[in-house]
This record gives structure tokens, C-alpha cells and sequence, in this order.
């Protein structure tokens, strides 16, 4: 019986305006953000290719590694075209030198204020707006706007149980939504086929989980509506509610959840951390320095009547010493901003958990954080980078003053041959080859799908406690 | 008898359930937005006033002002919280240089991505999301609604004209659900004076500008889903096609024109411009190296002690050559990209703005001062700045050179330094950053044009209300 009934529901709103309407405006927005995401992801992928290019260009023209200019860009990755997250708000690139910390910086949204007025048009912010939207308008009146025009009346004069009528309805108005829903993604893939992006096994799975998590998505609001609708009597009175309910769990709730948790856990901000890094590495620097000349002096002074060999003896032993000091003041700053820094991170984290589990309350947030996920561009992304990136620094650091490229101490053993350590004799250029290379810390399907797995079955739970509130309420839905 | 119909109508719609639950949803959102939006302030000032206090702390602990790394802080505004525009996505902090170029870092969201996620409830997003949303939701069936329950026949079974129905229609509807919503706009301006946020008269006036022009949108939505009830004959559909009407103008149309216009015109990345730069400066670098270099193969041998001072000067002339040589480079490459940029700016807005809300936003975001061209008065600013912080340098270390200098002085040191204890730098003697406030004029002239086209749109789209209800099919 009840696929009777799921069979009249499916073809009742397939001939429908309503339907056409929607899933003609749904599958045009879903085709037309995955074809911009791709186009974007192009020119993104074209960029950095080129940045990357220039900067190994200008880098292989230098004949010392003093002057050559490092820098780690982070890689575009076409997982992104599904989820653009935070991905436009973190900077692309941090300069790799042995002094300056490790900072990502100019990110798409800084560098282009006009991209970041109106934001990017990625399939996940329409399946979030969108296909919630047609989900509720699809269903707000499934049961009392059948009671409204009286054929629920006539159905129930049939042989017909409440539960198999009910179970019918949701199921024919899942078809209903699932069908515009899989065509617009499967034209999505066929985008992305044609269009050459380049997906691997990786990033496929990673798509058909995003299709998996936005159906999931779509169903929690379906059932939100059938529920609602079997709760109240009047459609335009379940229409409101279900609005209503819309806006705060997609509009309200998530930006609330953030900002409470700003509010009740406090974390410094980077200024303000940056300075205090700042100010003990420049305090120590300080001390070294003058502690340095001091010594400089000293050795000098004792140096001044000895004979040439014991003098070098002494320079050599003067510059041992210097090194050691200094590598021991680099590992003094190094271990301060450890601390420094890992203090910040703990207090974020408490920051983000709080806020996201406030934010997981409504649907909405959970599929977005899915999603983000999903496509590596959750918050933690910044992270990743940041953690490969300092590993990179030290990698490089170690290899450029093996090199002797770093503006070293040994500039300072006298004054005649400063300038020609700081020059290098030889006029050869470097081999940029030989310098270590930054791989971008990897995101494979298994971690994405890890991270995102609690928020799916999140996600599945919610939509199993709609479809039980649904049932329920129409089993004591007063007919008359 | 436009009186009583008016009359009609306004209690028609201030009795209604649907107004009761819309109109409360609207007014706690909105004054939602403006409780965040203060508190939002607070916060950032007090962040402010600690970055700068822990930047003249550092300065103060330091004894050479060769070392000193200045930073300076962008101020937060009290009208950016409530209109948020591009501030979180531009940089607050800058590197103070003496010379060269100067960059903006540590945005908001770049350095609080948690932020960046879900994005600030703003003022903005209220007026764009649900202000349109609740004009549609009265307006979708106004006139075919009163058809399908029967009403409109009733109505004209009186003599009443056509024109002076559709008047107290549009009239009415505008009047009862545009007035209520000054009311919580209203608390919100007294949660502003309340709290202590400090405006100015100016800002004041622009925040009311804002008001105007968020109800003017406002009316927009109104005055098209009228025209579209009157246009159909059945209030699903017209409610159906107020919708993707609005899902368009809110969601896509803004959004799809940025990228369109990115296809359109061809600007080079940043990252172009910046390589060019690097380059310039490496070959520069060279070339300078080579002159210190031969300079200090010439004098250091003699080992007088006249030698440092020489080289400072030296060192000044030679940079001044190559930092002009530089700025002119750098200068022609910005303005070049700046062109090109504009030219793309003019597009994607030109296009975004089929959507009333684009256009509300767009003026918005000029009235508070967060559209995009933010960054760039930002930056003039701090290059302003970079003028008097140079001299200042030059007053204290007598050279604005960089690095090179620093490193020759420190491995030198004088004997007579170490004798005396070397003194703490006190900070307030480094000219202070002071921001100017942009122009309420200029503001508001800047956002006149948009201010002007949702005027334009809801004079249109009141006469398309009008004239296709005189033609409406009362069958």
C-alpha cells in the first residue's frame, strides 16, 4: 500500500509547477557554482603555478643564497571547487627565511576586497540555502494541506493504515527532492570530467561523500517539514514556523554559536601574541649583541700584541664560541615561542570546540563543517599549513647556512672581509635545484573522511529523530 | 474612500498572526545585530588598545632606536560593526618602515578563521536576508490572495475605482510594515548612545543614510512582489517566482557578477606584480652591494674612526637614489594594477547591481566606509604616516637605512657607549598614527548614485504595481 501512495505523492508534484519551478532553479544553481568553482579553481591553480615559476626564476638569477628570497605557497586543491570554507581567508604563501617567523599571508579576500564584499558562489552555500529552502516548500503542507483540501479525508476512507500512508508520503517526497538533487550533481560530475580538472580517486571520494552528506542535508529538512506540517493544522501557520526555523538554524544559530563562544572564551589576539613574541626574541637578540661586542672587544684587546697564528687561534675560538651562543639563543627564542604559541593554540581550540558544538544544534552547521571537512578547508587548515611550513623553515634554514647564505656571524670577524662574505667571491649563480623543496601537507580522502565522519552520523541521527517526530505526530494527527 | 481602504488595510495586515511572528522575528534579529554589533566594538578596541600598549612596551624595553620594530593598528569605527563590508578580510596591522612599502597583515579572518566560517551577524545581513524576506511574505499575495478568498469581488461589488484600491494596496502595506520596522532601528540607535559607543554627528548621519537606504530596499521587495501577485493569478505561483526573484537577488546575482567579471577583464595577480618587484629590488641590490663594497675596499683599510660616520653618509646618498629610483618602479606597477583593478570593480558591480540588495549594499558599504576601496584609503593613509615616521627616524639615528646599517653599528660599537648605561626609548616620542575619519560628504556622495536607483526601482516597480493591477483579471 505504501507504495501506492508514494507512487501518487512522486507523481503528484512531478506534474506540478512547484517542481519545475524548483528543480529547474536547483539544478541550474548547483551546474552553474560547481562550474565556477572549477573555473576558479583554474585560475587558482594557474596563479600559484606562476608564482611558484617567478619565484624560482628570480631565485636561480641570485649568485648568493643571502639574496635568494624563499617563500612556501600553498597548492590549490580541486577538492575545494565543492567547498571553498576558509580557503579565500587564509593567506597563500608565508616567506621562508631563517628570521622571520612563519606567516601566511595575502589571502585571496585581502588582496581582492570586491571578492570578499560578496563572498564566492561555491555548491555548498546553494545546497545550504537552496535545496532547504525547496525541501521545506515541498513539504510544509504535505499533511495539512491535505486535510485543507480534503483528500486526506477520502484517502483514509480506503483501507489504509496511518503508518503506511505516512511512511508512503515521506518516501514519495524524498523521491520528489532527490531527483533534481542527483541529476544536478551528476551533471556536476560530468563538469568536472569534461573540464579537465584533474580529480584523483581521492578527491572523487571525496565528491560523492559531499553529495552523500548534502542529500542527508536536503532529507533533514524534508522530514523537518512533513513533521511540522503533521504538527499544526494550518499551512500558512506551518509555513511561518518552518521559516522561521529555516533562518535560525541557517542564518542565526551558526554566526550566534561563534560569537558566544568568542564572548565566553577569550583568546588574545595575534597582535597581541606577535608582540609578545617579538618582544622577548628582541630583548634576547639585544643581549646578545651587545653581550657579543663586549666580547669582540675584549678578544681584540687581548689579541692586539699577539703573534698573527695565536691571533687567528683566537678569532677561530672567539667565532666557535660565538656560534654556539648563538645557536643556544635561537634554541632560548625558539622554545618561548613554543610555549608562547601552544598556549594560544590550546585556547583557541577550547574557543572552536565550544562554537561549533554550540553551532552543531542546527542542521545547517553541521553540513557546512562537513563539508568543510570534507574538502580540507575546515578552520584547521591554517594549521596544516602552518605546521608544514615551519618544519620547511627549518629544513631550508639548515640547508642555507650550509650554504654560508644567511647574513652569518661571521661578517663581523673583521672589518676588511665583511663586505666580501656578505657578496661571495664567486659570481656564480645558485643552483635552485639544490635547495629543499615544501610539499604541502597531505589531506587524503581517509583523514577527510575521518574528520567528517561523527558530523555525518550528527547529521543522520537528526535526520532519524525528524523522521520519528514525523511519524509520531501524524499517528496522533487530529483528522477531522 | 482611499481612506477607509487604507484604513482596511493596514489593520488587515497589523492584526495578522503573520505579521505578529515576522515582525518579531525581524525586530529581535535586528536588534540582535546591533547588540553584537557593540559588543563586537567594544571588543575590538580593547584588542586595539592592547596591541598598541604591548607595541610601546616592546619599544620601551628597547635601548637603540635602530632596533625598534613600530607597529601601528588600524582603529576599529563603530559604524564597521554594523556594516561589516571587506573590514574583517583587511589586514590590521602594519609593519612601520621607514622606507619602502608597507603591508597590511593579521585580518581578522585571516588570523581568526573560526570567524571566517559562518561570517558576523551585521546590520547588512539583516536588511539584505530578512528585511527582503518579510517584504515578499506580504507582499506575494496581496492582490491574487484577496482574489482566491473571495475579497476582491466583494471590494468592487462597492464603487471603488481600480486606482484608488491599488494606491491604498501599495500605500497601506508599505505604511504597515515600513513604520514598525523604525521601531526596533530606533532602540538600536539608543543601545548605541546606551552602551557609550562614541559617533560623531557625521557618523550619525550616515548611519540614518544607512536606515533610508535599507528600507528603500526594503520597499524594493515590496513594491516587485505587489507587481508580481497583481501579474499572476494565483498567489502560489507568484509566491513561487517572489522567491527565486529573491533567491537570485540575494544569493546568486552578487556572488555570480564578482566571478563574472573576473572572467571579463584580465587583471594579473598580485603575485605578478610583486615578483616584478622583487626582481627590481634584487637587481638594485646588486648593484648597491657592489658600490658598498667598493667603497669599503677604498676607506676601511685606513681603520680611522671617522670611517662609520662616513659610511652612514654614504650609505644615505646612495639610498636615497635607489629608493626613489625604487618608488617610481613600484609606484607605476601599483598604478598600473590599480587601473585594471578599478576597471574589474566597475564591472562586478555594475552587473550585481540587477539585485536591490547588491544596490543596498553596495551603498551601505559606502556610507560606513567598508566598501572596497577601504584597503586603499587605508593605505594612503599609512603612507602619510610613513612620511613623518621617516623624519622622525632620521632625527634619532640619522639614517633611515635599513638593516645594513644597524648590523655595522652594533659590531662597532664605540667604546664611550658602554660606559654609560645605555637609557630606555620612550614611545611617546614616535609621531602618533592618527586615523582621519572619512567624510560624511564624501560618504554619503559616494553612495548617492545607489541611494538614487532604489529610489528609481521602487518608483518603477510602484507604477508596475499600479498599472498591471488596472489591467488584473478580477474573474
Amino acid at each position: 500500500m505504501w507504495k501506492t501512495i508514494a507512487e501518487k505523492e512522486l507523481r503528484d508534484h512531478l506534474q506540478s509547477t512547484r517542481f519545475l519551478v524548483a528543480a529547474g532553479v536547483s539544478t541550474i544553481l548547483i551546474v552553474m557554482s560547481v562550474w565556477l568553482g572549477i573555473a576558479h579553481y583554474k585560475a587558482r591553480a594557474a596563479q600559484y603555478e606562476q608564482a611558484v615559476q617567478m619565484m624560482l626564476d628570480l631565485a636561480s638569477q641570485q649568485t648568493n643564497w643571502m639574496t635568494v628570497s624563499m617563500s612556501a605557497y600553498r597548492k590549490p586543491s580541486p577538492a575545494e571547487i565543492f567547498s571553498n570554507g576558509v580557503n579565500s581567508d587564509i593567506g597563500r604563501y608565508s616567506a621562508i627565511s631563517q628570521w622571520g617567523e612563519v606567516r601566511l599571508v595575502r589571502s585571496e579576500y585581502s588582496e581582492d576586497p570586491m571578492m570578499a564584499a560578496f563572498q564566492f558562489l561555491d555548491p555548498m552555500f546553494v545546497v545550504l540555502i537552496v535545496l532547504s529552502l525547496i525541501a521545506i516548500l515541498f513539504t510544509y503542507n504535505a499533511v495539512n494541506g491535505e486535510k485543507e483540501s480534503g483528500t486526506l479525508k477520502l484517502v483514509f476512507a480506503n483501507n489504509v493504515s496511518r503508518s503506511e500512508y505516512i511512511v508512503g508520503k515521506l518516501i514519495g517526497s524524498w523521491l520528489v527532492i532527490l531527483t533534481p538533487v542527483i541529476i544536478s550533481f551528476l551533471i556536476g560530475a560530468l563538469l568536472l570530467i569534461l573540464t579537465g580538472v584533474g580529480l584523483s580517486a581521492g578527491h572523487w571520494g571525496q565528491y560523492v561523500m559531499f553529495v552523500i552528506a548534502s542529500v542527508l542535508y536536503a532529507t533533514c529538512f524534508m522530514l523537518l517539514g512533513v513533521f511540522v506540517s503533521a504538527l499544526t493544522h494550518r499551512t500558512s501557520v506551518s509555513f511561518l514556523i518552518l521559516l522561521v526555523v529555516w533562518i535560525c538554524s541557517v542564518l542565526i544559530i551558526p554566526k550566534a554559536a561563534t560569537m558566544l563562544a568568542g564572548q565566553a572564551i577569550p583568546v588574545p589576539t595575534v597582535d597581541e601574541i606577535e608582540s609578545r613574541v617579538n618582544s622577548f626574541s628582541t630583548q634576547t637578540r639585544t643581549e646578545f649583541f651587545t653581550n657579543m661586542g663586549k666580547r669582540s672587544r675584549e678578544r681584540f684587546q687581548s689579541a692586539k700584541d699577539m703573534k698573527p697564528e695565536d691571533r687567528q687561534q683566537v678569532l677561530a675560538a672567539y667565532m666557535k664560541e660565538t656560534e654556539e651562543l648563538r645557536k643556544e639563543m635561537d634554541k632560548t627564542i625558539a622554545a618561548n615561542n613554543a610555549r608562547v604559541y601552544e598556549d594560544y593554540y590550546n585556547q583557541k581550540n577550547r574557543q572552536e570546540m565550544l562554537a561549533f558544538s554550540l553551532a552543531k544544534i542546527s542542521p545547517a552547521s553541521q553540513f557546512q563543517l562537513v563539508t568543510m571537512k570534507l574538502s580540507g578547508t575546515d578552520v584547521a587548515l591554517k594549521k596544516r599549513y602552518e605546521d608544514a611550513m615551519k618544519e620547511y623553515k627549518a629544513q631550508y634554514s639548515t640547508f642555507s647556512q650550509q650554504k654560508g647564505g644567511m647574513f652569518g656571524f661571521r661578517v663581523s670577524s673583521s672589518r676588511g672581509s665583511s663586505s666580501a662574505s656578505m657578496i661571495g667571491p664567486e659570481e656564480k649563480k645558485v643552483d635552485i635545484s639544490e635547495a629543499p623543496k615544501f610539499g604541502d601537507p597531505e589531506y587524503s580522502f581517509s583523514t577527510a573522511l575521518e574528520g567528517s565522519l561523527f558530523d555525518l552520523g550528527l547529521l543522520a541521527l537528526f535526520n532519524i529523530l525528524a523522521f520519528v517526530g514525523a511519524f509520531v505526530a501524524f499517528l496522533r494527527f487530529d483528522m477531522r | 474612500m482611499l481612506k477607509i481602504l487604507l484604513e482596511k488595510e493596514l489593520r488587515d495586515i497589523v492584526y495578522s498572526t503573520k505579521f505578529a511572528i515576522t515582525f518579531g522575528a525581524a525586530s529581535i534579529l535586528l536588534l540582535l545585530s546591533f547588540y553584537v554589533g557593540i559588543r563586537n566594538y567594544q571588543e575590538s578596541l580593547r584588542e586595539y588598545e592592547a596591541a598598541k600598549t604591548a607595541n610601546a612596551a616592546t619599544i620601551a624595553s628597547l635601548t637603540e632606536w635602530t632596533s625598534v620594530q613600530h607597529r601601528v593598528f588600524r582603529k576599529p569605527q563603530p559604524l564597521q560593526v554594523l556594516v561589516n563590508g571587506v573590514t574583517n578580510d583587511v589586514g590590521r596591522t602594519t609593519d612601520m618602515r621607514a622606507s619602502g612599502e608597507l603591508n597590511l597583515i593579521n585580518s581578522r579572518f585571516s588570523s581568526d578563521p573560526l570567524f571566517a566560517v559562518f561570517r558576523f551577524l551585521d546590520l547588512n545581513f539583516v536588511v539584505v536576508i530578512v528585511f527582503s524576506l518579510f517584504a515578499i511574505l506580504f507582499g506575494y499575495d496581496a492582490i491574487n490572495g484577496e482574489k482566491e478568498a473571495g475579497t476582491l469581488k466583494l471590494v468592487f461589488a462597492n464603487r471603488v475605482s481600480r486606482a484608488s484600491f491599488i494606491l491604498s494596496k501599495l500605500l497601506g502595506s508599505l505604511l504597515a510594515l515600513g513604520v514598525p520596522l523604525l521601531v526596533p532601528l530606533l532602540i538600536g540607535c539608543l543601545m548605541l548612545t546606551g552602551f557609550g559607543v562614541p559617533m560623531s554627528g557625521g557618523e550619525w548621519l550616515r548611519l540614518f543614510f544607512i536606515f533610508g537606504a535599507g528600507l528603500l530596499c526594503f520597499g524594493v521587495f515590496l513594491t516587485l512582489s505587489i507587481t508580481l501577485s497583481s501579474l499572476v493569478a494565483r498567489s502560489s505561483i507568484s509566491f513561487l517566482l517572489s522567491l527565486v526573484v529573491w533567491i537570485f537577488s540575494v544569493l546568486i546575482v552578487p556572488k555570480g557578477s564578482v566571478v563574472l567579471a573576473a572572467q571579463i577583464t584580465d587583471v594579473p595577480s598580485l603575485d605578478v606584480v610583486e615578483s616584478q618587484k622583487r626582481k627590481f629590488t634584487a637587481d638594485q641590490m646588486q648593484k648597491r652591494m657592489k658600490q658598498i663594497q667598493g667603497f669599503i675596499r677604498a676607506g676601511s683599510m685606513a681603520g680611522d674612526t671617522s670611517f662609520i660616520s662616513r659610511f652612514g653618509a654614504f650609505q644615505d646618498s646612495v639610498n636615497k637614489a635607489y629608493e626613489k629610483e625604487r618608488l617610481d618602479f613600484y609606484g607605476r606597477l601599483n598604478e598600473d594594477w590599480r587601473n585594471r583593478k578599478d576597471w574589474q570593480g566597475r564591472w562586478a558591480f555594475g552587473i550585481s547591481r540587477i539585485a536591490p540588495t547588491a544596490i543596498f549594499q553596495i551603498a551601505a558599504m559606502n556610507l560606513a566606509g567598508t566598501d572596497v576601496e577601504m584597503k586603499y584609503r587605508y593605505q594612503q593613509e599609512l603612507n602619510r604616516y610613513q612620511d613623518s615616521y621617516a623624519k622622525f627616524m632620521q632625527a634619532k639615528t640619522g639614517s633611515t637605512a635599513d638593516m645594513m646599517r644597524v648590523v655595522i653599528r652594533r659590531y662597532s660599537g664605540s667604546p664611550t657607549e658602554e660606559k654609560e648605561k645605555p637609557k630606555s626609548l620612550n614611545p611617546t616620542e614616535i609621531p602618533e598614527f592618527g586615523e582621519q575619519q572619512r567624510d560624511p560628504g564624501e560618504a554619503i556622495t559616494a553612495s548617492l548614485l545607489d541611494v538614487g536607483l532604489l529610489l528609481i526601482l521602487n518608483a518603477l516597480f510602484f507604477g508596475g504595481a499600479f498599472f498591471s493591477f488596472l489591467k488584473f483579471d478580477l474573474r
